[in-house]
């Protein structure tokens, strides 16, 4: 098969740098393939995103990728090793996380509990220095360690869901809405930590619906429709390319600030770079 | 007066840790698989067979202890792994009628091998019964309620302070997430089991000297532990005194109006919990049902 | 409810020194402001502020610990949400409660029995008039669905939607109660730009109709586009209401709320 060979020739090159590659991904619910054969690849140190509308497979993708979805067809490869037939609890351990879209947090545990828990089969050895760096980052769970995750707030839960993710240290970490529920303020801080990660050699799948903010800080894009990719490549083409941003964000690009209101105007030519 | 009360109290309290221990496996595998486990009271009746077989074979009694929770324990195991976990369209239902089906057929296949009589296991400390305010306590009985304090206080660590009982917590809450932090969901069914079954085969040890036990007696057994459980909501503490309640009063039931009402008693109670509670597996809030909609791995 | 002063001069919701808190977290106090009959106003804050514990107040699903909220003049604190829901004030949820198995149309459809005329005894026989109530709310329920563009998802299993569409579902469902007043609770989470300036089409179109909108957001975008006037909720109480140019200029709002990135 293709999809092993590619393994085995670039097994050496995948290894040294650290990368993720999915092919060929064909997976779904029931009887209908929802993903319909996409391939992926993210380096460590790279931020890809997933744009698209809704229903077009982005979740589906990356549940897929973590193994919350079987896979009918294709393969996985991590950091050179195919891991498309290991269960979740393998991929975990080999450093790939999953944020899910529904947060999927215990509810009757405390947040502290919940944020130990990330690091249930990874990074036990450096536990209290992850939780404070998530602490860190989110310091509105700081007073709330004690309460039970099932009665904070939604934005809170969110922050909660991407912190356990984050205990666990993972090479690779896959984000389905993380700005979900947030407060901009929050959103901004999380799309900073989220290049800061990828800089320190985390390579980072982010599925946002924010196309803009994402593609502000992602160094390659996709485009999902119906479960194929139907548009690829480097975040900045992508973003300054208007008939795409036209099809498939019905927003605007950069260059066509005109229609824009000042607040994303100014948004949008933030550079990423801070 | 006060001897008689006593000596009922000592009888229940013996009884009460018997199906204290039973309900602890219920509990234990309520939480981590979802399923009605009505071959608890097997273990305790199989076990108790397996030792005395061996005592009248001339091994030692601690040898055939050992040898009942082996026992216990491969056949917890072959019962997950080569009918639960392979039942195709599994519903709660279908799981129900299985592991009763099942309960049924271990009962009387020990019957087929062992015949139709009940054993009396020998016992292994000091028979001379202790004497205080005119009632009676023999040390085997000291022994049960002991083992069954010991067993419930193990239990309770093991939920509360280890990582399986964390990751068991977590899988009652949210599979999904539990998944994603690395938990394995199987595994911790397998330790769940196993639990249950060394839980039944300790059972075994300590009511083997105290009762003759008949080779159909274990679904009534089990079925004590099960009433124990629900009354408690499926919790391990209130489980365990849910069961020492019940062993009280069959005791007072039987002691003070007649012994033709000691199942009656338990079987009553359940019927009365089921129409005040309104439901078997819980609360919805404590997640009970781990369904697990994955391709099995 | 005593439906007597329906005041055209006072405003449509009025809330008085409302507080909330659960156990011993106090989650706001003394929140005051009123809501003008045919406005939409944003309600924005810091995550944990308590938007939706205030929304929950207002519907009736939460009772304040002290406080009052008056609508069209009469005071509903405490009333039940059916009954709030029959009178006009219906609010949706984070999570849009779809019934997973049963259709699309069917869940919105689900929205509209608080108008239906005919009793449960009639609807037994069938009669003509049960027919035609049906097929009335069928058709107002396939307008709502298409108001938030989810025509095409009709028949489809409601458990089978994304996340997004499920809640464009739900505000459907709202709807299709023909409130007076109607509180959404992020109705544009898990939309992208084009679903969401949909929406706000949606919602604007909606208000042209008289409906009054509280709308808790966090889209700066979608909120500049659709509000009359923003209301700031943060650290246990409102810290700014106004228009919303004026607020997202604000610097208390900025620091708490927008960060860098969002200020003029």
């Amino acid at each position: 098969m293709t999809s092993k060979m590619l393994a085995t020739n670039e097994h050496a090159e995948a290894k040294a740098e650290g990368e993720l590659v999915a092919t060929g991904l064909v997976s779904g619910y029931h009887q209908s393939p929802i993903l319909s054969g996409i391939d992926l690849r993210v380096r460590r140190g790279e931020v890809l995103c997933v744009l698209g509308a809704n229903g077009a497979g982005k979740s589906t993708l990356a549940r897929t990728l973590v193994g919350l979805l079987p896979l009918r067809q294709g393969e996985i490869v991590l950091d050179g090793e195919a891991v498309g037939h290991l269960p979740v609890g393998d991929r975990v351990v080999r450093g790939l996380s999953l944020v899910p879209e529904g947060r999927a947090l215990f509810p009757s545990l405390r947040v502290a509990d919940n944020l130990r828990l990330g690091a249930f089969s990874r990074n036990r050895a450096q536990l209290a220095a992850a939780v404070d760096d998530v602490l860190d980052l989110f310091p509105a769970l700081r007073p709330r360690l004690r309460q039970l995750a099932g009665t904070l707030s939604g934005g809170e839960q969110q922050m909660l869901a991407i912190g356990r993710a984050l205990v666990a240290r993972p090479n690779y970490l896959v984000l389905d809405e993380p700005s979900l529920g947030l407060a901009p303020i929050i959103v901004d801080r999380i799309l900073g930590k989220v290049r800061e990660l990828a800089d320190s050699a985390m390579g980072i799948v982010l599925i946002e619906q924010n196309a803009s903010l994402a593609l502000s800080i992602s160094d390659f894009a996709v485009v999902m429709e119906r479960g194929v990719k139907v548009v690829e490549g480097p975040a900045k083409d992508i973003a300054t390319d208007d008939a795409v941003v036209r099809a498939y964000f019905g927003g605007v690009g950069r260059s066509e600030t005109a229609t824009h209101s000042p607040k994303t105007r100014i948004r949008e030519s933030g550079e990423r770079n801070q | 007066m006060l001897s008689d009360f006593l000596q009922f109290t000592t009888s229940g309290l013996t009884t009460g840790a018997i199906y204290g221990l039973l309900a602890l496996g219920w509990v234990l595998v309520m939480r981590v698989s979802g399923l009605l486990y009505f071959i608890q009271g097997e273990f305790v009746v199989i076990g108790v067979f397996v030792i005395v077989v061996l005592q009248e074979h001339g091994w030692a009694t601690w040898i055939g202890g050992l040898a009942a929770i082996a026992t216990c324990v491969v056949l917890a195991l072959a019962v997950d792994g080569l009918v639960m976990r392979r039942l195709r369209h599994p519903t709660p239902m279908s799981e129900v009628l299985v592991l009763l089906g099942l309960a049924l057929l271990f009962g009387l296949a020990l019957q087929n091998i062992a015949g139709p009589n009940a054993r009396l296991m020998r016992g292994f400390l000091p028979t001379k019964p202790i004497e205080f305010f005119g009632a009676f306590v023999t040390p085997h009985q000291i022994l049960a309620v002991a083992v069954g304090a010991v067993t419930t206080l193990l239990v309770w660590v093991a939920i509360t302070k280890t990582s399986f009982g964390q990751a068991m917590q977590a899988c009652a809450d949210n599979v999904e997430g539990a998944l994603l932090v690395g938990i394995k969901p199987m595994r911790l069914r397998t330790l769940g089991f196993v639990g249950a079954a060394c839980i039944g085969g300790v059972a075994a040890i300590v009511i083997g000297p105290l009762a003759a036990v008949e080779p159909l007696g274990g679904l009534l057994l089990g079925i004590k532990g099960f009433i124990a459980a629900v009354v408690a909501k499926w919790t391990f503490l209130g489980a365990v005194a849910a069961g020492v309640l019940i062993g009280l009063l069959e005791n007072y039931g039987a002691g003070y109006i007649s012994s033709v009402y000691k199942d009656v008693i338990s079987l009553g109670l359940l019927v009365v919990v089921l129409l005040v509670q309104g439901a078997v597996a819980g609360d919805s809030s404590m997640g009970m049902r781990i369904r697990l909609r994955l391709a099995a791995r | 409810m005593s439906g007597d002063s329906r005041s055209q001069a006072g405003p449509i919701l009025s809330l008085r020194s409302l507080s909330k808190g659960f156990g011993g977290l106090k989650v706001f106090s003394d929140v005051s402001f009123d809501i003008e009959a045919g406005t939409v106003v944003g309600l924005i804050g810091p995550n944990g502020a308590g938007k939706s514990t205030l929304i929950g107040c207002v519907s009736g699903f939460l009772r304040p610990d002290s406080g009052s909220v008056k609508f069209e003049g009469s005071t509903i604190t405490g009333i039940a949400p059916h009954t709030l829901c029959r009178a006009g004030v219906t609010r949706t949820f984070q999570h849009a409660y779809l019934l997973s198995h049963l259709s699309v149309l069917e869940n919105v459809l689900v929205g509209c029995h608080v108008r239906a005329r005919c009793g449960q005894v009639r609807a037994l026989w069938r009669s003509r008039a049960v027919a035609a109530e049906e097929a009335a709310l069928a058709a107002s329920a396939m307008e709502a669905l298409n108001s938030v563009g989810c025509a095409h998802l009709a028949h489809q299993k409601a458990g089978s939607l994304t996340a997004g569409q499920q809640r464009l579902v739900s505000v459907a469902r709202a709807l299709s109660s023909m409130p007076r007043v109607l509180l959404l609770d992020e109705p544009a989470a898990g939309l992208n730009e084009s679903e969401t300036t949909r929406l706000a089409d949606a919602l604007r179109s909606l208000r042209e109709t008289g409906l009054t909108l509280l709308v808790i957001e966090h889209d700066i975008r979608l909120i500049n586009a659709i509000s009359d006037h923003l209301v700031v909720l943060a650290d246990g109480g409102v810290i700014m209401e106004g228009e919303p140019a004026a607020v997202c200029a604000e610097p208390t709002v900025i620091k708490a709320y927008l960060g860098g990135l969002h200020a003029q």
